[in-house]
């Protein structure tokens, strides 16, 4: 871009074609309805790397081809793949460190097992089921069919 | 500092930028700090999530199942076409087509104002019936309903029946606080294009200074990706 038509003076940005940018969009519909797709086949915990993959193409076709960054100056790039490198460290060492932090203070709905008894404080089916971490809705009844 | 512009370059150049090659690259270097920035903005966010969402799978699971993916889907498709007619706004600018530049600039703010209407539905009825971040979380009316159903896809009936995830009120903190961050930079974002299609109209850009569309719609862009990611991370958990 900066030096390509060998001067220093004049801006010389690469122009994309229409093509280009209407193939891409229609790129990012499709992987769109992918997600969507996705969303209602049962992978279990795949379908957060499924989703977290189209996502990424995605995002790797905005930046590329809307954004420019395949014909940007390289220093630039590095700017902002390196705010990226810095977001997944950040988030690689908080996650690993909450992993290994004890349970949380008896707090009401927060405790996993009550560390007096190991069991859970509150006893409502739903409660001890779900670990503490269900409550009854308020004034909820259920259908009259019996659900 | 008689007769300034005299021989410093054309109209555009500020007098502290040498040539216009070096105004442009310091603009483009500038926005791209700026996004880098962003990237570490909504990343604390995005940290936050995933924290909340790995202590509380069962709070977000229910709290997905109560947002509209339609109408999530629906702000998606907005927003990718949004960023398609911001980069043929900077096509045209960079071919020096004036009139196609406004147009296309006034279609990206009218995907934006689209956005933002579908996310006034989305906010009003969470408010409505009280599906609101921490202290302030109170369901209520069809709310009630609303929980029932969503726990009912989330878990397939069973013991959890007339229950919800005591930790929603978290989920609800970290939606309106993404979504809701991300929606003041669609309104800024709709205030910068704005400015630029009067400037554009006075005649301020053409094939040789067309940067400021250009670093404004880097900007849009961005505001794009970050939508890209918060889609799948907040309405299509299972």
């Amino acid at each position: 871009m900066a030096d390509s038509k060998g001067d220093n003076y004049h801006v010389h940005s690469h122009i994309s074609s229409i093509p280009t940018y209407v193939g891409v969009f229609m790129a990012l519909l499709f992987f769109t309805g992918l997600t969507v797709a996705a969303y209602n086949v049962r992978l279990g915990s795949a379908n957060l790397a499924v989703a977290m993959i189209t996502a990424t193409i995605k995002a790797s076709l905005v930046c590329f081809y809307f954004m420019h960054m395949k014909y940007e100056k390289k220093f630039n790039v590095l700017f902002f793949l390196g705010s990226l490198l810095f977001v997944t460290i950040f988030l690689g060492y908080t996650a690993n460190d909450t992993n290994y932090r004890a349970p949380a203070e008896n707090e009401i709905y927060g405790a996993r097992v009550d560390p007096a008894t190991g069991k859970y404080a509150y006893g409502t089916p739903a409660q001890i089921a779900s670990g503490g971490r269900f409550v009854p809705i308020p004034g909820w009844t259920p259908p009259a069919d019996g659900e | 500092m008689a007769d300034a512009h005299a021989h410093h370059g054309p109209e555009y150049l500020e007098h502290h930028f040498e040539t216009p090659l070096q105004q442009f690259d310091t603009a483009k270097l500038g926005m791209w700090l700026f996004l880098a920035q962003e990237i570490l903005f909504f990343g604390g966010l995005f940290v936050a999530y995933f924290i909340f969402r790995a202590w509380y799978p069962e709070a977000f699971s229910v709290g997905s199942h109560l947002l509209d993916w339609e109408m999530g889907a629906i702000n998606t498709a907005i927003l990718l076409f949004s960023s398609f007619t911001a980069a043929m706004a900077v096509r045209s600018s960079q071919l020096g087509e004036r009139q196609k530049t406004t147009m296309f600039l006034a279609v990206t703010v009218v995907c934006a104002l689209g956005f933002m209407v579908v996310k006034y539905f989305e906010y009003t009825h969470k408010i409505h019936v009280g599906l609101l971040p921490g202290s302030l979380f109170n369901p209520q009316g069809e709310g009630l309903a609303e929980l029932a159903t969503a726990v009912g896809e989330a878990y397939e009936a069973g013991p959890v029946a007339g229950a919800y995830p005591y930790h929603l009120r978290s989920f609800f903190g970290i939606y309106f606080v993404m979504t809701g961050l991300h929606g003041l930079h669609v309104l800024i974002g709709i205030g910068v294009i704005i400015w630029m299609i009067i400037r554009n109209q006075k005649g301020a850009f053409s094939k040789d200074y067309n940067t400021p569309v250009d670093i404004t719609a880097l900007y849009w862009h961005l505001v794009d990706l970050i939508w890209i990611y918060l889609f799948p991370l907040l309405y299509l958990i299972d």
